[in-house]
C-alpha cells in the first residue's frame, strides 16, 4: 500500500461516516434511532440487508472457498431466495402490524415474557459472539499481509465502527451500508477485470472455464443424497432454506433492517431484492476465486499463500524443510504449466484422444503441486499450529496485492474494510436495540422516559462493540472464516427458528411448552453437533423440527391453559 | 387483516399482486440452478 491507497481507504471510510452522521443529526427520538425515520425505501432497505449479511468475510474468505473448492459453497445460498419470500410473506407483516421494535417483542406478545427473553438470550450469545468473529476476521488477514499490528487493526476499525453506530443509530447504519456496498461492487468488480486482462495472452475465457472444470472447480450444483457432504443441493435448498429464513426473520440485525421500511411495499421489495440478487453475487464472488486458480496455473502461486507465516517459519527452525519443499514445488508448477499447455493445444486441435491423454499428464503434475502445498502445511502445522491454518484466506489478498495497481488496491482495500463496518455496524445496532427493548426495559426499568432509553440504547451498543473487540483481541480461528461463520450460526438459528414458526403456526401451542421445548432442543443440537459429523447445514433443520416437535408433544402433556395472546397471532 | 392500499400494490410493471412478485423469484431462483447445473454438467 503506498500513499494513494491510504488516501483512498482512509478518505472513503471517513467521508461516508461522516455523511451518514450527518444525515441523521438531531435525531432524539427512540423510535427513529431503533427502527429509522420509518421513511426507508426498498433500495436502501435491499443494500442494507445484503451488506449485514455480506460481511468482509464473504470478500476475503469466498474466492478463497473458490480457489481451493470450487463453486460448490454456491448451494449454501440456495435456500435464501425461498427463504426471503417466506420472511416477506409471514413474517414481515405481522412484526409491522405490532409495531415492533424487536423480533423477541413479538415471542413475548404472542406467548409469555419468559420466552421473549429466550429468544432475545439466544440472539445475543450467538450475534455477540459472531460480532467478535466479524471484526477478528478481516483484521487477522489484513493485518497479515499488511504488516500492521492485529491488535491495532481490530481496536481502530471496532472503535470506529462503534463511533458511528451509536452516534447515528439505525438510519445511520442503513445509510453507511448503502454507500459501502456501493465500493465494495466497484472494487470487486475492478478486481474481476484486472484479472481477466492479466490471463495468459491467447487463452479465451472459454479455455478458463475449460481448465477450470478439468480441476473439477466448476461443480456448481451436487445431486447426491450423502449427508455428510458439506454442501449439496439438498442441504443447500432444505438446510439453506432453515438457516437463512431463522437469519432473515428472526435475526434482530436482518429484522432491524426492514422494520424502518416506508412501509410493507418497500421491507417486500428490499427482500426480494435479496432473493433474486444473493445466489449471483455468490457465485461472481466464487467465479472470481477460480479464475484466480486458473490464473495462477500460469503464474506460479507462493506455495503457502500466508506468507508471514512461511516466512516467520522459515526463520526459525523449519528453512531447510520448506525451501527444500517450495524448490520441489517450483519445479511440478512448472511441468504443470507446461502439459497444461500441451493441453490446450490439443484442445483446440479438436484432437479429442490427445485432449485426454494430455489432460491425464496435466492431473498427474497437479498432483505433485498439490503434494507440495500439503507437505508445506504439515510442517507449517507441525511448528505451530496456528500458522498451518487454512491459507485459503489469503488467497485473494494476496493476489490483490501483487497484482492490482496502486489505487485499485487502496479500492479493494477499502471495500473489506466497508464490508467489515457494515455488517458490524447492524450488528451492533441490533445487540444495542435488543439488549435494550428485550431485557433492560423489559426486566431492569420498565418505567422511564424515552430519553432515558435512547441513553441507555447508545451505552448497550457501545458495550456491544468493546465485547466485540475483546473477544476478537483474543480469537484464535483454525476454520475457513466464513465457515466459521455459518457454523456459529448454524448452531443456535434452527432452535429460534423453530420458537417463530410455532408461534406464527400453531395456534394452540403456549408459552410454557415452547419454552421448555426450545431448550431441550438447543441442548440436542450441542450434542449432535460434538457427536456427528454431517453438513452443519442440518442443525438449522434438526434444530428446527426439534422445537416444533417437542413443543407439540409437550403442549398435548401439559394440555390447555397456557393460550397465546389473541392479539399477536398470525 | 386489512392492509393499507399501498401496501397491496407492488408497484412492479408486469407483476401487479406480490404473488406474481413470488413466483417470478421462484421462476429466477430455477433458472439459476438450471444454469449453475448446466455448467456443472458442461465442464465435468
Amino acid at each position: 500500500m503506498n500513499g494513494l491507497d491510504y488516501t483512498i481507504l482512509i478518505g472513503t471510510m471517513l467521508a461516508i461516516a461522516a455523511y451518514a452522521i450527518w444525515q441523521t443529526r438531531g435525531r432524539t427520538d427512540l423510535s427513529s434511532y431503533l427502527k429509522g425515520s420509518g421513511e426507508t425505501r426498498w433500495l436502501t432497505i435491499g443494500l442494507s440487508v445484503m451488506a449485514t449479511q455480506a460481511s468482509a468475510v464473504t470478500f476475503l474468505s469466498t474466492p478463497g472457498q473458490g480457489y481451493e473448492s470450487g463453486l460448490g459453497f454456491v448451494q449454501n445460498y440456495f435456500g435464501a431466495p425461498l427463504a426471503l419470500i417466506v420472511v416477506a410473506v409471514f413474517f414481515l407483516p405481522i412484526y409491522r402490524r405490532l409495531k415492533v421494535y424487536t423480533a423477541y417483542e413479538y415471542l413475548g406478545l404472542r406467548f409469555d415474557p419468559k420466552t421473549r427473553i429466550l429468544g432475545a438470550a439466544l440472539f445475543l450469545l450467538q450475534r455477540g459472539l459472531g460480532a467478535g468473529i466479524t471484526i477478528y476476521a478481516p483484521a487477522i488477514v489484513l493485518s497479515t499481509v499488511m504488516g500492521w499490528r492485529l491488535d491495532v487493526t481490530i481496536i481502530c476499525s471496532g472503535l470506529f465502527v462503534v463511533a458511528y453506530t451509536v452516534a447515528g443509530g439505525c438510519d445511520a447504519v442503513s445509510l453507511t451500508q448503502k454507500y459501502q456496498i456501493g465500493v465494495i461492487f466497484a472494487g470487486m468488480i475492478a478486481a474481476f477485470f484486472v484479472l481477466l486482462s492479466k490471463m495468459p495472452n491467447g487463452l479465451t475465457f472459454g479455455d478458463s472455464m475449460a481448465i477450470a472444470g478439468g480441476f473439477h472447480k466448476l461443480e456448481a450444483v451436487d445431486f447426491s443424497l450423502n449427508m455428510d457432504r458439506r454442501y449439496t443441493l439438498w442441504s443447500g435448498v432444505l438446510g439453506g432454506m432453515f438457516l437463512a429464513m431463522s437469519y432473515f426473520g428472526t435475526d434482530q440485525s436482518q429484522v432491524q433492517r426492514y422494520l424502518g421500511g416506508r412501509s410493507l411495499r418497500e421491507g417486500r421489495l428490499g427482500l426480494m431484492f435479496n432473493a433474486v440478487f444473493k445466489i449471483p453475487m455468490q457465485f461472481f464472488i466464487l467465479l472470481l476465486g477460480v479464475l484466480i486458480f486458473v490464473f495462477y496455473q500460469f503464474e506460479r502461486p507462493p506455495v503457502f499463500f500466508n506468507k508471514s507465516a512461511w516466512n516467520y517459519q522459515a526463520e526459525h527452525g523449519q528453512g531447510a524443510k520448506l525451501r527444500a519443499i517450495e524448490s520441489g514445488f517450483e519445479a511440478a508448477h512448472a511441468e504443470e504449466k507446461a502439459r497444461l499447455q500441451e493441453w490446450l493445444v490439443a484442445r483446440h486441435s479438436g484432437n479429442a484422444a490427445a485432449e485426454a491423454s494430455a489432460h491425464e499428464a496435466v492431473a498427474g503434475a497437479h498432483e505433485k503441486v498439490e503434494g507440495a502445498r500439503l507437505e508445506t502445511r504439515a510442517v507449517l502445522k507441525a511448528a505451530g499450529p496456528a500458522s498451518g491454518s487454512n491459507d485459503a484466506d489469503y488467497v485473494f489478498i494476496d493476489f490483490i496485492l501483487d497484482y492490482l495497481p496502486h489505487g485499485l488496491i487502496g479500492l479493494l482495500v477499502t471495500a473489506f474494510f466497508a464490508a467489515a463496518l457494515s455488517s458490524k455496524a447492524g450488528e451492533l445496532n441490533a445487540l444495542g436495540s435488543t439488549t435494550t427493548v428485550d431485557i433492560y426495559r423489559h426486566l431492569v426499568k420498565s418505567d422511564a422516559t424515552d430519553a432515558h432509553y435512547l441513553v441507555a440504547s447508545k451505552c448497550f451498543t457501545a458495550f456491544w462493540g468493546l465485547v466485540a473487540i475483546a473477544f476478537a483481541l483474543f480469537a484464535n480461528l483454525s476454520e475457513n472464516l466464513i465457515q466459521a461463520v455459518n457454523i456459529l450460526g448454524s448452531i443456535f438459528y434452527g432452535v429460534v427458528l423453530g420458537m417463530f414458526l410455532v408461534a406464527f403456526f400453531l395456534r394452540r401451542v403456549g408459552g410454557t411448552a415452547v419454552f421448555w421445548s426450545a431448550l431441550a432442543a438447543q441442548a440436542l443440537v450441542f450434542v449432535l453437533y460434538a457427536s456427528l459429523g454431517i453438513s452443519y447445514l442440518w442443525y438449522n433443520v434438526i434444530g428446527c423440527a426439534a422445537c416444533v416437535g417437542f413443543s407439540l408433544v409437550l403442549q398435548a402433556v401439559v394440555g390447555p391453559g397456557d393460550p397465546a395472546t389473541s392479539g399477536a397471532r398470525a | 387483516m386489512t392492509q393499507p392500499e399501498d401496501d397491496e400494490k407492488t408497484g412492479l410493471p408486469g407483476l401487479r399482486t406480490w404473488s406474481q412478485v413470488y413466483l417470478a423469484v421462484i421462476i429466477v431462483f430455477v433458472i439459476w440452478v438450471g444454469l449453475l447445473a448446466a455448467l456443472s454438467r458442461t465442464f465435468s
